[in-house]
C-alpha cells in the first residue's frame, strides 16, 4: 500500500495531521514549561485546555479518514499507532501539569528546572520527525534525531533516579516525598512516551525506504 | 451493516461469551461499589474472585472457540482485544477490594460516593455497548455509547484530582497518604479500563464501516 500510494498520493491528509498532533504536544510542553515559571496558573491552563480541544479534534479526523479509508504512504496500523503515541505524551504533559498544580505551594519551586528544557528538546526532535514521515529527510537524518531522544530519556533517567535517592535520604517531608515521587514518576513517563514514538516513527522511515 | 464475514459465521457463541465478560466485568464493578457504599456490610473478597474467575473461564472458552472455528463474526485479534480488555476490568476491581479490605484505610475525608456513581454507570454502558456487536456494528450507537465512556473516564480523572486535592489538603499520617493514594489511582484505572473496552469496540466498527 505504501509505495503504490506515495505514487498516487498527491495529499497525504494523514500526514498532515499527525503534523498537526505532535505541533500540539510541542505546545503542551510550551504551557507546561510556562505553568512552572508563569505566576499565574489560570492563563496557562487555559493553554492546556485549547490544546486538549485540537487534540480531540485531530483525533476525530483521523478516525474519519481512517473510516474513509483515505490513501496515505503510511500503513493505517502505523498511523493509529504514531496518533495514540503523540496523544498519549500529551495526555502525560497534562497529567503532570494537574498534578503540579494540586501541591505547587508545598513542592519547592525550580526543582523541574533541568527537565524542563530536555522535555521541550525531547517534543521538538519528535516534532521534526514527524514531518520527516512526508518523505523530505534521509534516513540518517531520523536516525540522528532518534538517538537525540534516546540521550535524552537516558540523561533523564540518570536525573529520575538521583531525584529518588534525595528522596529516600529524608530531604522533604513525608508527604512532599510523595508528591514529588509521583511527579518525577509522570515526569519519567513522559521521556518513555516520547522515545517509543520516536523508535517508532524510526521503524516506519526503514519499512517505507 | 452488510459484511460477509458475518454473514457466512452463524455461531452466535463469540457474543454470548463476550456478553458473558462483560456482565461479569459488571459484576466485579458492584460488587466494589457495594464495598464502597455500604460500608459496614462489606462484601467479601469472594465476590471480586469469583467475577474475576468466571471472566477467566469465559476468556479461555472464548479462545479455545477461536482456535476451533474458520469463520468468525469479527476478526479473530478484535475478538482476543475485546475479551483480554473486558478480563482487566474485573481484575483491577478485585485488587482494588482486595487493598481496601486488607489496609483497613480510613478515607479521611475523601469522599468517593461520586466515584461510586460513575463506576456503576461505566459498567452499564460497556454492558450496552459489548451488545451493539451482536446488533450488527451500528455506528452511530457504538459513537454514542463511546462517548458516554469517554466523558465518564475524564469526570473520574476530574474526580481523582479533587480527591487527591483532598487528601493533601488534609494533613492525615503520610503512610495513610500513600494507601489512600494508591486506591484512587486503582480506581481511576477501572475508569481506564472500561474506557479502553469502548475505544476497542469503537475501532472495530470503523474498521468495518
Amino acid at each position: 500500500m505504501g509505495l503504490i500510494a506515495s505514487l498516487f498520493v498527491r495529499e497525504d491528509r494523514f500526514a498532515t495531521l499527525l503534523e498537526s498532533a505532535s505541533l500540539e504536544v510541542l505546545a503542551t510542553v510550551k504551557a507546561l514549561d510556562q505553568l512552572l515559571t508563569s505566576p499565574n496558573p489560570a492563563i496557562s491552563l487555559a493553554s492546556f485546555v485549547q490544546a486538549r480541544a485540537k487534540e480531540q479534534e485531530i483525533k476525530g479526523q483521523i478516525d474519519v479518514l481512517l473510516c474513509q479509508r483515505a490513501a496515505s504512504r503510511l500503513d493505517h496500523g502505523d498511523i493509529v499507532a504514531l496518533a495514540l503515541g503523540l496523544n498519549r505524551i500529551s495526555k502525560a504533559v497534562r497529567r503532570f501539569a494537574e498534578r503540579h498544580m494540586l501541591c505547587a505551594s508545598q513542592v519547592p519551586s525550580g526543582i523541574f528546572a533541568v527537565q524542563i528544557p530536555m522535555l521541550d528538546e525531547a517534543a521538538l526532535t519528535l516534532q521534526r520527525m514527524v514531518v520527516g514521515l512526508r518523505g523530505g529527510i534521509s534516513i540518517a537524518v531520523a536516525k540522528r534525531d532518534n538517538d537525540q531522544l534516546q540521550r535524552i530519556k537516558g540523561e533523564a533517567d540518570k536525573l529520575f533516579t538521583a531525584a529518588v535517592v534525595r528522596l529516600y535520604q529524608g530531604h522533604h517531608e513525608p508527604m512532599v516525598s510523595i508528591m514529588l515521587r509521583d511527579l518525577y514518576e509522570i515526569l519519567d513517563r513522559i521521556f518513555d512516551r516520547a522515545r517509543n514514538t520516536g523508535n517508532h516513527i524510526l521503524q516506519i522511515m526503514l519499512k517505507l525506504s | 451493516m452488510f459484511s460477509l464475514q458475518r454473514l457466512l459465521s452463524r455461531d452466535d457463541v463469540f457474543f454470548d461469551l463476550m456478553e458473558g465478560s462483560a456482565q461479569e466485568a459488571r459484576a466485579a464493578i458492584q460488587s466494589l461499589v457495594a464495598l464502597l457504599r455500604d460500608g459496614d456490610e462489606k462484601p467479601k473478597l469472594e465476590a471480586f474472585t469469583a467475577a474475576r474467575r468466571k471472566e477467566k473461564r469465559l476468556a479461555q472458552e472464548l479462545s479455545e472457540k477461536l482456535c476451533k472455528t474458520f469463520v468468525t463474526p469479527l476478526d479473530r485479534e478484535d475478538i482476543e482485544a475485546i475479551s483480554h480488555a473486558l478480563y482487566k476490568i474485573p481484575k483491577t476491581a478485585e485488587k482494588f477490594g482486595e487493598r481496601y479490605l486488607l489496609s483497613g484505610i480510613e478515607l479521611h475525608g475523601v469522599d468517593l460516593s461520586r466515584h461510586v456513581e460513575l463506576l456503576d454507570s461505566a459498567a452499564e454502558v460497556i454492558v450496552l455497548i459489548v451488545r451493539e456487536l451482536r446488533k450488527g456494528l451500528e455506528l452511530k450507537r457504538v459513537k454514542a455509547h463511546n462517548d458516554e465512556l469517554q466523558r465518564i473516564e475524564g469526570e473520574g480523572d476530574k474526580l481523582m484530582l479533587e480527591s487527591l486535592y483532598q487528601l493533601y489538603a488534609s494533613r492525615c499520617d503520610p503512610f495513610q497518604a500513600m494507601l489512600m493514594k494508591d486506591l484512587l489511582e486503582m480506581l481511576e484505572k477501572i475508569f481506564d479500563r472500561c474506557r479502553d473496552v469502548g475505544n476497542i469496540i469503537f475501532h472495530i466498527v470503523l474498521k468495518h464501516a
